[in-house]
């Protein structure tokens, strides 16, 4: 399956995070970093933000809305959406097969 | 200015002048609640120089394109007219005398005042899309640019980069990755003139008829890409199938091969795992 987010090589992370964080509806800047922190334990960086938000909003993953006061909201397209759910599916694999053989080999829970 | 506010301005002076231009008012408000958030953060500084550093290089990238396009004699025509390599953007030419394909007129180049205002643009056989004029516009919107003489004749790769990057999001829209067209809500794009003026575009949706392609069986991504490249709004809905397999297209309604509107809307029932 195309996988359009590990396309984005280093940004992959940072987006894959912007575009979950998305999911439920939109937000901006500040407010995307809060719930990253909160949801992944990740704090982004504004210049790693801004350089994900780019670029999502380059492949239409995501698009800019009008600013509220200061901040603008972004907002996750139908291509975006279907863009993460790709990718976690392809992440769920991975970590459902890692997780099975470490409790296979390593007894890990 | 506050102590918060000069720090912040600060860190947006490492950004190139463009950037700051599109995203300063929101960048400025962000650094300052990450300041307040975090006041000591040594690595907030140095991450935003590295950040900035890329946007700068990439810049510099693009204007080497640029020139080198520029100073390119007549290449191939990849500006089209409708119907010769396009199924979805040739439609524009049938929908008024304000926008559409450019007609071949033997790689020599168009005058400005001779375009169309939107000029529908094939990469290949399935990268169509389609560009307000005014981006190809010399920056101070004369019509004796040597630039402007000179626009016809562009490879379609270059015309990516140069749209997609130094406007970033806006302009050449590219087949599959259209946030436009997909939810037709982008009326005026508002560009910088090199006076620091504004000029305003607006982009109208594709409004005439379409032959629904058959995405059944297609992955989602490629299914949905293909579909709002041709402008119609697709509406995705999850089903469970027993002969579809996980993230591919079970059926739309309409279903491939019937004539819809441009914009109609499209249900896409994708499988999804149960």
């Amino acid at each position: 399956m195309t996988d359009e987010l590990s396309a984005l090589g280093r940004y992959t992370g940072p987006a894959t995070l912007v575009l979950s964080s998305l999911a439920d509806g939109p937000k901006h800047g500040y407010a995307l970093t809060k719930d990253i922190e909160h949801f992944a334990g990740v704090h982004l960086a504004p210049g790693t933000l801004y350089a994900a938000l780019d670029r999502l909003v380059d492949h239409g993953l995501i698009e800019g809305l009008e600013p509220v006061g200061r901040r603008r909201p972004y907002k996750i397209t139908a291509l975006g959406a279907t863009a993460l759910m790709a990718h976690l599916q392809a992440q769920r694999r991975v970590t459902e097969t890692g997780l099975g053989r470490l409790s296979g080999a390593w007894g890990a829970p | 200015m506050n102590t918060v506010e000069r720090r912040a301005r600060r860190l947006l002076r490492w950004y190139p002048r463009s950037w700051r231009e599109t995203h300063e008012v929101e960048f400025v408000a962000l650094l300052e609640d990450s300041i307040v958030d975090r006041p000591f953060w040594p690595g907030r500084s140095l991450n935003i120089v590295m950040s900035a550093m890329r946007v700068r290089s990439t810049e510099v990238r693009n204007l080497h394109r640029r020139m080198l396009l520029s100073s390119s004699v007549p290449l191939v025509v990849l500006v089209v007219g409708i119907g010769i390599t396009t199924h979805g953007f040739g439609l524009l030419s049938a929908s008024g005398p304000t926008k559409g394909g450019m007609p071949y007129n033997g790689g020599k180049g168009v005058p400005y005042n001779k375009m169309p205002d939107f000029l529908s643009v094939a990469i290949g056989l399935n990268d169509v899309g389609y560009t307000p004029k005014a981006y190809l516009a010399a920056p101070d919107g004369s019509a004796n640019d040597p630039l402007l003489g000179r626009i016809a004749p562009i490879f379609a790769s270059n015309l990516t980069t140069l749209l997609g990057h130094e406007y970033p999001g806006i302009g050449f829209v590219r087949l599959g990755s259209s946030p436009w067209v997909v939810s037709c809500r982008h009326e005026n794009v508002y560009s910088e003139t090199a006076g620091g003026g504004q000029t305003v575009t607006t982009i109208p949706c594709p409004s005439t008829t379409l032959i629904l392609p058959n995405v059944v069986g297609m992955v989602t991504p490629s299914a949905v890409g293909e579909l709002s490249g041709l402008g119609v709004g697709v509406v995705i809905q999850n089903v469970h199938s027993n002969s579809v397999s996980v993230g591919h297209i079970v059926s739309t309604s309409p279903e491939g091969g019937t004539r819809v509107h441009a914009r109609q809307q499209v249900v896409v029932d994708i499988s999804v795992p149960r």
